[in-house]
């Protein structure tokens, strides 16, 4: 029988199951945001990290770089190409220069403007703390992924220069 | 009668006109939150002491609907999306110049007088011009180091709308 509470009942199965479909459903964008969720689980630092952990973090991230990958910061008027190595001495270099980190992502718009090519905008929240001062910087990034031998690495990677002193 | 009219309340019957008007308000709830008045939880001290650390407030996006923005509007700026945004004041419009000498704000070589700012300050940036289409914005606290602060000149259609109280 057609009811009001049996009509609410079957609209709620359909956008719940709509949204798990979405939510779960493997596909390529999927695949970015783990990628991406991956950045703020191995990005951010806990005080009791051990230097093992800060090499295997580092790599994880080092490894989600194509092997040339170009970076560019706008505030700073740099652009340059750098591979894999330089990329995880970076990234180690700067994990090792705070006690404690927190990167967050928000606002993740992903784009297909060709196959096995994705465009990503993002808004980087990073906060860490030194052991003297406490810095926290809000960034818009724009990058750019290749899906190179099954895997989705940054190609290019651009920080936005929304606050141009 | 109360209990009667309390029991309606919490726990009403599932009518067609109770699903309508239940469509109705969270619609206009929808509405209302994500595209005229968009909560904010602020976040943070470069706006103190006029926006305090864990504050609440609300983005009024209708705020320049018909006025351009003008020297001490706090206004939202946004980056990637609006999930995380900038809370500042503007200091400079578009074809003025901007200068910090000792920690006092100087626009178009004259020293400007700013009541909302409490902190002693020993900020020096040269005189720059703001280009056009754009505004510069500066946070309140200057007691914080200048290179640890966000501020600069910013789009105007990065400014989403204008701080409510």
């Amino acid at each position: 029988m057609v009811t009001i509470k049996n009509t609410l009942i079957a609209l709620l199965v359909v956008i719940a199951a709509g949204f798990i479909a979405v939510r779960f459903w493997p596909g390529d964008e999927r695949a970015i945001r783990k990628q991406l969720a991956l950045i703020e689980e191995a990005g951010s630092k806990d005080p009791a990290e051990k230097p093992v952990e800060l090499l295997l973090k580092s790599r994880q991230i080092a490894g989600l770089f194509n092997d040339p990958c170009q970076l560019t910061v706008e505030a700073a008027d740099y652009n340059g190409v750098f591979d894999r190595k330089q990329i995880l001495d970076r990234i180690t270099m700067v994990r090792s220069s705070f006690i404690q980190m927190t990167v967050e992502l928000y606002d993740i718009s992903i784009a297909f403007p060709e196959k096995k090519t994705a465009t990503v905008s993002l808004t980087l929240r990073l906060r860490s703390f030194s052991g003297n001062e406490t810095v926290a910087e809000v960034h818009e990034v724009a990058a750019t992924l290749g899906k190179i031998e099954g895997d989705w690495l940054f190609t290019s990677v651009r920080i936005v220069e929304v606050l141009k002193r | 009668m109360i209990v009667n009219t309390l029991r309606r309340f919490l726990l009403p019957n599932l009518t067609r006109g109770f699903v309508v008007r239940l469509f109705v308000v969270i619609l206009a709830a929808v509405l209302l939150f994500t595209q005229v008045l968009i909560p904010l939880r602020i976040d943070g001290r470069s706006m103190e002491p006029s926006y305090d650390d864990g504050g609440f407030n609300f983005c009024w996006r209708w705020r320049y609907l018909f006025s351009e923005p003008k020297h001490g509007d706090v206004v939202v700026i946004r980056f990637a999306g609006r999930r995380v945004m900038l809370l500042k004041r503007i200091v400079a419009l578009a074809g003025e110049t901007v200068e910090f000498r000792a920690g006092v704000l100087w626009i178009n070589g004259r020293e400007v007088e700013e009541p909302y700012v409490q902190t002693g300050s020993d900020w020096r940036l040269a005189a720059r011009l703001v280009e056009p289409g754009k505004v510069y914005v500066v946070g309140d606290n200057r007691g914080v180091p200048m290179n640890l602060h966000q501020f600069g000149q910013v789009e105007r259609q990065r400014i989403i709308g204008g701080i409510l109280w």
